[in-house]
C-alpha cells in the first residue's frame, strides 16, 4: 500500500495483512509489535503524531525509535513486482522462488487439496467399479455369500458411485474455484 | 488494530468448523461402509432362510440408506476444502486490491 508520499515503504496506520509484501512470517512486524523493541508500534506512531513520527516525547516510544527511523524501516527486504502476486496466484504456474510469492503458494493449498481429492475419488470410483464388474461376471456362481471376494465386491459396488458423485461434483467446483480468480491487472 | 484479532478468531472459528465437519463425514463413510457390511452379511443369512421379518425390514433399510450415507459423508469431508479455497481466494483478491 503506497503512502502519502508515494514510496513502497510499511504504513502503520493500516494493517500489515493489507500493505504490499507482507509476508506470512514477518505478521509480528506490525500487529505485535511489543515483542520486537526495535519498531515504534502504530499507536505510538499515531500518539506522536503524522509530522514527528520518530521522534517524539514519550520516553517509552522515544527509547523505541533510537534504533530504526520509522521512515528507514521497510516492510518487506525485497519488494516483489507489482504482479508478482498475480502471476504467482494464477493456476499452472510455479511459485516458491524469494520474491515473497512463498505466501502465495502456501495459500494455495486447499486448492491444490480439492484437485488432489477430486481426482483420487474419481479414480477411486473407477476401480471400484471396475472391480466390481470384474468379481461379478468372473465369479457369478459357486461363490459361497461370505467370501472375501464377494464382500470387496460389495464394498466396491457401494463406493462407486458416491465416490464418482463427489468427485465430480469436487472437480467441478475446483473449476469453478478458479473460474473466481481475481483479476489480472493490465500492467501486471 | 481489531482487524488481525477478529480475522484470527475467524481463522480459528473455520478451522474448528472443518475439523468437526470432517470427523462427521468419517463417522458416515464409516457407518455407510458398515452398512454394506450388514447388508452383505444379512443377504448370505438371508439366502439360508433364517431372517425373520424384523430384520429383513432392516437389512433393506441400510441397503436404502447406506448410498446417501456415504454421499454425505464424502461430501462433508470435502466441503471444508472447499471453504479453505474459497477464503484463500478472497484473502488473495484484497490483497490485490490493497496493493492497487
Amino acid at each position: 500500500m503506497p503512502t502519502d508520499s508515494g514510496d513502497d515503504r510499511f504504513d502503520p496506520r493500516y494493517d500489515a495483512r493489507f500493505q504490499r509484501g507482507y509476508r506470512e512470517g514477518v505478521e509480528d512486524f506490525a500487529v505485535g509489535v511489543s515483542q520486537d523493541d526495535s519498531v515504534p508500534s502504530a499507536d505510538a506512531v499515531d500518539r506522536a503524531g503524522p509530522g514527528s513520527r520518530a521522534r517524539t516525547a514519550d520516553p517509552v516510544v522515544r527509547a523505541r525509535t533510537d534504533e530504526p527511523d520509522l521512515a528507514e524501516v521497510t516492510f518487506a527486504q525485497e519488494w516483489p513486482e507489482p504482479g508478482a502476486y498475480v502471476w504467482a496466484a494464477a493456476p499452472g504456474i510455479e511459485s516458491g522462488d524469494a520474491d515473497g510469492s512463498e505466501v502465495v503458494a502456501a495459500r494455495m493449498w486447499p486448492m491444490v487439496a480439492l484437485w488432489c481429492v477430486g481426482i483420487g475419488l474419481l479414480l477411486l470410483g473407477v476401480a471400484a467399479l471396475m472391480v466390481g464388474i470384474q468379481v461379478n461376471l468372473t465369479m457369478s456362481g459357486g461363490v459361497p455369500g461370505d467370501s472375501p471376494i464377494l464382500i470387496i465386491s460389495a464394498y466396491a459396488w457401494a463406493l462407486a458411485q458416491p465416490a464418482l458423485l463427489v468427485g465430480l461434483v469436487t472437480l467441478v467446483g475446483a473449476i469453478a474455484l478458479q473460474m473466481i480468480r481475481p483479476q489480472h491487472r493490465a500492467d501486471a | 488494530m481489531s482487524a488481525p484479532f477478529n480475522a484470527g478468531r475467524d481463522e480459528v472459528r473455520l478451522r474448528r468448523a472443518a475439523i468437526t465437519t470432517w470427523i462427521i463425514g468419517g463417522c458416515l463413510v464409516v457407518g455407510g461402509l458398515t452398512m454394506v457390511w450388514f447388508e452383505r452379511a444379512g443377504e448370505s443369512v438371508s439366502g439360508s432362510g433364517d431372517l425373520d421379518q424384523t430384520a429383513a425390514q432392516i437389512l433393506w433399510s441400510m441397503q436404502v440408506m447406506q448410498l446417501p450415507v456415504l454421499v454425505a459423508g464424502l461430501v462433508a469431508l470435502v466441503f471444508p476444502l472447499f471453504l479453505f479455497a474459497l477464503r484463500s481466494r478472497r484473502a488473495s483478491s484484497s490483497r490485490e486490491t490493497s496493493a492497487e
